[in-house]
């Protein structure tokens, strides 16, 4: 009996210390920034309520808003089929029994753990200067220099070469993925007289989709994220080109002190993303393959 | 049943946890010093402060000096330290003060004593500490500037004041055989012989000055719009400027970089900082940089090689020879305690430790330029400390009418505004008709939600 009643605590108390964590750290700020959003809310200052005149400004009056939404959506448009390209191939290639095959997947995924931290940004920096070994590389061809980071047509390129070579997280879920998919497909295609290419297009990729859709709504989401290089490489610049929409919510909070306009861009960028892969979800009947 | 009221006690702990949180994150901002007693004498019995601030290295080290020598000489007092660079110490600040985390003695930037409160006072009254800090050793005048306007309390006291100056690297000059500019012709004129081999990329070219960064930028352009027009930025929450006034201070600085006098927006490197290699590399004839802080520069280029007395403040730039220009000039920084401090008392006279202690004046050296401390700039003068760049600095400082920067000049609202428009003019985004619109309208929209 006192067994039993033991039992029914355990699993609550197991799961106290994330509900807890959860509900300090997730739910109420969450739930607190939606009631900032709805004043004006100076850092060291009294709130005042005022409505949805912050979302209304931003929407209709902020050219700094549009701009960092411009560049925002520039960013993971591209920056998200490019790591799904980027690393969809190279665990292809890593999925074929070839020599010291281990070496590699480790030397892809190094990048993914150093993440977009300072020494990383200092090394961009240096690859991509004016007199820099990218520029040097693209001279024997007669091209550039490129002004990477300080022209506004190139400065995203930048960031977006950054984020797709740290694509080691999502080669690897790839990779599980493709040892996943079972050899007798591939061994009833070759007796049919299917070509590789087309069994990388009519078996791989189809049964794949899952982790393909899984790996595309995570990319999707951490570029929405992305902060550290726009910060430390590019600051936002030029003229805006890399303003992405966290480093302009971090900017407003924290550097300009207007709590309640930056926890109104908070929730406009949450309703994006959430738009954007609420899509994303509908449309998986067209291409997702659930082999159930 | 059991269910129901284990149920019933996590969501109680969670309610708990909640409103426990709830409390802990309110901002609370409104604290007033004035709720603080403030003790007639100091206290006996251990007690301990926390001391924050910004800097370079050198500032570090004699920080750390200064500390030391207060601790000895009160035993009974521990100092906990907070340092590092400038880059992101506004927002850190403007965090801890938020959160009531800040520590019990700050250093600050002029601007922030009146724009994080626009206009009322986040820091403790020092004036209510005056029994802790000498506050006669400063000049009226300087203490005005760290009177906030709202509610005339002294937020914080000035270590000195400062301004932007010419430092020269005599070398550059002499290798070219010019003449160190007196006027905007001259500069364009020197930029023809010492950038003469300069190319589009940026790639080793040589400049006759430099502004490094953004704030550098604005300031010279500042400086431009002063000298033409003889009037300051802004007053009492109005730009002064016109649009034509504006646009051509723009185009006059886009002449200077398209003569090659000073790098373009693609040539110039992103170290903005006294670490910028075509400084520290002999590229730069000078750099336009604040008085008192100049001994940063004057020593990352003599670590590169150059000898100190190759290295001086030049004359200010003018439109014509026997112009006088016009100077800014501001508190290069300040100390403020907190509203929070449960010790104000040791807070304060350890502030006053740092400008009165012989041993302490000492240890701080230059490090954060001249004082405005009468007691200190004593020490420093008897003690021979003010050499160099940095004495010809504020010796061409004084050779002119001096004006001090409106607080609200670098509030970060308004100054991220110029700070685009600039950016956006010299990428040519902008034209300068455009750009000068646009200085104006949204620098005068953000001084208008400081004022209103």
């Amino acid at each position: 009996m006192n067994k039993k009643k033991r039992g029914n605590y355990t699993p609550y108390l197991m799961l106290a210390p994330w509900m807890i964590g959860f509900v300090l750290f997730k739910a109420y700020p969450i739930v607190v920034s939606f009631f900032y959003s709805l004043q004006e809310y100076p850092i060291l200052g009294n709130p005042e309520f005022v409505g949805i005149q912050n979302y209304v400004e931003i929407l209709t009056a902020d050219q700094t808003f549009n701009e960092s939404f411009a560049a925002t959506m520039k960013y993971v448009l591209i920056v998200t089929p490019s790591i799904l390209i980027v690393s969809f191939a190279v665990a292809f290639v890593l999925n074929f029994k070839l020599k010291g095959v281990n070496f590699f997947r480790t030397m892809y995924y190094i990048p993914s753990i150093l993440g977009g931290n300072v020494a990383v940004s200092i090394l961009w920096t240096m690859l991509f200067a004016t007199d820099g070994p990218v520029n040097t590389i693209i001279g024997f061809f007669g091209a550039g220099p490129i002004y990477w980071t300080s022209d506004p047509r190139f400065a995203v390129f930048t960031l977006i070469i950054l984020k797709t070579w740290q694509f080691g997280s999502t080669m690897l879920i790839f990779l599980s993925a493709l040892q996943g998919v079972s050899k007798s497909y591939y061994e009833a295609a070759s007796l049919d007289g299917a070509s590789k290419l087309r069994q990388l297009f009519s078996i791989t990729v189809p049964v794949i989709t899952p982790m393909i859709l899984f790996n595309a709504v995570n990319v999707l989401s951490k570029a929405f994220e992305e902060f550290n290089s726009a910060y430390l490489i590019t600051k936002g610049g030029p003229n805006n080109a890399t303003y992405f929409l966290n480093l302009y919510i971090y900017e407003q909070a924290f550097l300009r002190g207007n709590y309640g306009y930056a926890s109104a861009l908070t929730w406009i960028l949450l309703a994006i993303i959430g738009i954007l892969t609420i899509i994303m979800f509908k449309s998986t009947d067209r291409y997702v393959f659930y082999n159930d | 049943m059991k269910m129901k009221r284990v149920t019933r006690l996590l969501a109680g702990m969670l309610a708990l946890v909640m409103t426990a949180g709830l409390a802990a994150c309110g901002s609370g901002g409104s604290n007033d010093s004035s709720s603080n007693e403030v003790a007639e004498e100091l206290p006996e019995e251990d007690v301990s402060i926390t001391f924050a601030w910004w800097g370079s290295d050198d500032r570090h080290d004699a920080m750390k000096e200064v500390i030391a020598l207060y601790e000895a000489e009160n035993p009974n007092v521990t100092i906990e330290i907070e340092y590092g660079a400038w880059d992101g110490w506004t927002q850190k600040n403007l965090t801890q003060l938020s959160g009531q985390t800040e520590a019990d003695v700050m250093q600050v930037n002029y601007n922030w004593v009146h724009s994080f409160g626009k206009g009322e006072n986040v820091y403790y009254d020092l004036n209510e500490l005056s029994a802790f800090i000498d506050l006669d050793n400063w000049d009226d005048n300087y203490l005005e500037a760290m009177t906030t306007t709202g509610d005339g309390q002294l937020g914080a006291v000035p270590h000195g004041m400062t301004g932007r100056v010419q430092l020269y690297n005599k070398n550059v000059f002499e290798d070219a055989g010019v003449d160190f500019p007196s006027t905007y012709d001259e500069l364009i004129a020197a930029a023809a012989v010492i950038g003469a081999d300069n190319v589009d990329s940026g790639t080793d070219n040589s400049y006759v000055l430099m502004n490094v960064g953004e704030v550098s930028t604005d300031l010279f352009i500042a400086q431009l719009l002063y000298n033409m027009t003889g009037e300051v930025m802004q007053t009492e929450g109005t730009v002064n400027y016109s649009v034509d006034q504006v646009k051509e201070a723009l185009e006059l600085y886009k002449s200077f970089e398209d003569a090659g006098a000073m790098p373009q927006f693609h040539q110039e490197d992103p170290i903005d900082n006294e670490s910028n290699p075509i400084w520290t590399n002999g590229r730069a004839g000078s750099v336009y940089e604040w008085a008192g802080t100049l001994d940063k520069y004057t020593g990352s280029i003599m670590e590169a090689g150059v000898a100190e007395d190759e290295l001086s403040v030049a004359d200010y730039i003018t439109a014509n020879a026997d112009d006088d220009p016009t100077i800014y000039v501001k508190p290069n920084l300040g100390y403020a305690v907190s509203k929070n401090s449960a010790n104000p008392e040791v807070a304060a006279d350890f502030i006053n430790f740092m400008f009165t202690n012989e041993d302490a004046v000492k240890a701080l050296g230059t490090s954060l330029g001249i004082s405005s401390n009468k007691v200190t700039f004593e020490i420093q003068e008897n003690e021979g400390m003010i050499t160099g760049a940095v004495k010809d600095a504020y010796e061409k400082l004084d050779e002119y009418d001096q004006v001090v920067l409106d607080p609200y000049f670098e509030d970060e609202n308004v100054r991220g505004q110029r700070y685009t428009i600039i950016e956006a003019f010299r990428t040519g985004k902008y034209s300068s008709e455009e750009a000068a619109e646009q200085y104006i309208s949204l620098q005068q929209a953000e001084l208008d939600k400081l004022f209103n």
